[in-house]
């Protein structure tokens, strides 16, 4: 309870900041942190006190389940690339409109092609 | 076999990195010639499929519930063929600028690549990373002119898929912690046919919450008209064409995998809410790409209905309005795409005499917009005719009637453009592989028309279509337009002249993350209170 009671208020808090802060980096760190919890959960949830590493002939107590690791890893490596997208947009955004705020990005007009 | 369905996916991945790496016009053009070998592989693995059964294998000979298993069925077939398709006309379309570009070409085959290799996961950890894969791609492309506003559109794009796929990944976490494997098969036959315990009940509304945004649906819908309107030409077409059915397809396989009957009417509302929502807003546009973007949202709508709609009929309509609006979809903005080259603006009361200046491009237009409303003898017309009659006798079947309306009252005003007279400087002359990808478009549209009606009394499908409900369908059109020509006079024309503001407001990135969490929460509820 207590595992899934600790992930689960990261997540709020990483999505009170994708609701409430209108600075694209906050937003960006906010989906990361949304993103850490639920690698938390996972990996919290497959873990039981008793049981060893995944590896053979190293511990003689039985092996945790290798799995949610496997996955959570690849989860960090996308995390990893959107962030590394988004901040990317975020430097050309700021050369353009010279503003990181979404509702003065949002509500600006453009000539269009 | 297997080794075919493979090379589908990393024949395009491998072609990609061979071209960044050689860079030269001749490697270069080879991103065009392979389209056409990869739609007969695709061919070939749909008879074989016809004689042999649907397969399911897993990569590296590893058992099932193992390694990675890959799931190959009537649905993929159909998907992997609209994919070389739409890869095929945005690599041609602006093939003038791109053909000594090796970064666009790389990143539309690695697109491609991933998007066959989605139409085969059978796997919902697999499914996640290549749904985040492709939100990356299409994201690098909607920016790929690194204009302001399609910066702007494309950061928009990719955080709010990026806030979808997070809850997807809890989905997975919930279902794993739940069931203890990630094969769908297996996951269909660890659950049962029995009532959901409510980890699952949570679980699957989190896939439907990331397949909501995927799609567009109602009220998550505010990332598409931005990006749609924002992305080039090619990438707006190809994200309405072909990565919003993303969403369509994740809801097929996860009908599959869960007894539908718990909550076919939570899908059929949002199907229903969708659909009035996008046809309203579109009647209220000026901007040419967005009244294309909204009715994306309306036809969404649409298929997702028939999805819910319970019955076969219901289900292979929406399959095949998927086809069939991928072909009007994308013809329509690959024209309108040679229009606003051509007169220099996208405001749709500024583009008049389409048919004086083109024909050619002007007649494809009229085919597309005539395949949109469903009129008789066109493809579209099929399709809806099939979600309507699953609906016969319920309130449903009103509410089609209603959509379909609204789309062709808003067409009306889109079909302003074909006539009449404007002042601009329209003598630009048009590259000529622009226009031979609308009009190869056009006629491939045509031609789908009787290959539907073939598709009808064919092998794979049990779904007949009499001639009276051909008739009907053709009736329901006439009817339709008498009136629409009276509203589209008497109201709606008066109506946006005198508020010329309604409609216009553009949904905050904040709003948008509130919308999903919302989303989240009423799907929770529903399932665990209701359901």
């Amino acid at each position: 309870m207590l595992k899934t009671g600790m992930s689960f208020l990261i997540f709020l808090v990483g999505f009170y900041g994708l609701i409430r802060s209108s600075n694209i980096i906050k937003s960006i760190i906010s989906l990361n942190v949304v993103q850490t919890s639920l690698i938390l959960l996972f990996i919290n949830l497959a873990m039981n006190s008793g049981s060893g590493i995944p590896i053979v002939g190293i511990e003689h107590l039985p092996p945790v389940d290798p799995l949610p690791q496997a996955l959570m890893i690849t989860a960090i490596v996308i995390g990893a690339s959107i962030t590394a997208l988004s901040l990317m947009l975020t430097v050309k955004i700021f050369h353009y409109y010279g503003t990181l705020d979404w509702h003065e990005i949002l509500e600006m007009k453009e000539a269009i092609r | 076999m297997i080794n075919i369905a493979l090379s589908l996916i990393f024949i395009p991945m491998v072609l990609a990195v061979m071209i960044y790496l050689i860079d030269k016009r001749m490697v270069n053009r080879l991103a065009l010639v392979i389209q056409p070998i990869l739609m007969i592989m695709t061919a070939y693995l749909a008879i074989h499929l016809f004689n042999n059964g649907e397969p399911t294998f897993v990569l590296g000979g590893w058992e099932r519930g193992v390694g990675i298993p890959f799931r190959l069925d009537q649905k993929s077939i159909i998907f992997m063929i609209m994919t070389t398709i739409g890869i095929s006309y945005s690599i041609s379309y602006d093939w003038t600028n791109h053909r000594d570009d090796h970064k666009y070409l790389f990143f539309i085959l690695f697109l491609e690549g991933s998007m066959m290799a989605v139409f085969q996961a059978a796997d919902i950890f697999t499914l996640f990373i290549l749904l985040e894969l492709i939100t990356i791609l299409a994201g690098i492309l909607i920016t790929y002119e690194k204009e302001g506003i399609s910066v702007k559109a494309g950061l928009y794009y990719l955080l709010v898929n990026s806030v979808g796929m997070t809850i997807y990944l809890m989905g997975v976490i919930l279902m794993y912690n739940s069931v203890g494997v990630l094969d769908m098969g297996l996951i269909h036959e660890a659950i049962g046919s029995g009532p959901l315990d409510p980890v699952q009940c949570a679980a699957l509304g989190c896939f439907l919450t990331a397949f909501a945004v995927k799609t567009a649906m109602f009220p998550v819908s505010s990332w598409l008209p931005l990006a749609h309107g924002s992305a080039p030409t090619q990438m707006s077409a190809l994200l309405s064409g072909l990565l919003v059915k993303l969403g369509i397809y994740g809801l097929m396989r996860f009908m599959d995998i869960f007894d539908l009957n718990g909550f076919i009417n939570l899908v059929l509302t949002l199907g229903i809410v969708t659909a009035i929502f996008g046809v309203l807003m579109a009647m209220l546009q000026k901007d040419i790409k967005l009244i294309l973007a909204y009715h994306t949202v309306s036809q969404m709508g649409l298929i997702i209905m028939g999805l819910a709609s319970g019955k076969y009929e219901g289900f292979v309509g929406s399959l095949l309005h998927d086809v069939n609006h991928f072909l009007f979809k994308s013809l329509l903005f690959l024209g309108s795409g040679v229009l606003i080259y051509l007169y220099g603006t996208r405001d749709i009361t500024q583009i008049r005499g389409v048919m004086k200046n083109q024909p050619v491009i002007g007649l494809s237009l009229l085919a597309g917009v005539l395949g949109i409303t469903g009129a008789p003898l066109f493809d579209g017309s099929l399709s809806k005719i099939l979600i309507e009659e699953s609906f016969i006798g319920q309130a449903g079947y009103y509410i089609i009637l209603l959509v379909n309306l609204g789309t062709i009252l808003s067409f009306m005003k889109f079909s302003q453009i074909f006539t009449g007279f404007t002042e601009r400087q329209v003598n630009v002359p048009i590259d000529k592989w622009k226009k031979n990808t609308v009009v190869t478009m056009a006629i491939i549209m045509m031609l789908t028309y009787p290959i539907e009606l073939i598709f009808f009394d064919g092998p794979w499908t049990e779904v007949h279509l009499t001639m009276d409900a051909l008739l009907k369908g053709a009736l329901e059109f006439a009817g339709l337009f008498a009136i629409a020509t009276v509203l589209f006079e008497h109201v709606l024309m008066p109506f946006i002249k005198k508020h010329p503001k309604v409609g216009h407001k553009r949904q905050g990135f904040q709003t948008a993350n509130s919308m999903i969490l919302v989303f989240l929460g009423t799907m929770w509820a529903y399932f665990l209170l209701i359901g």
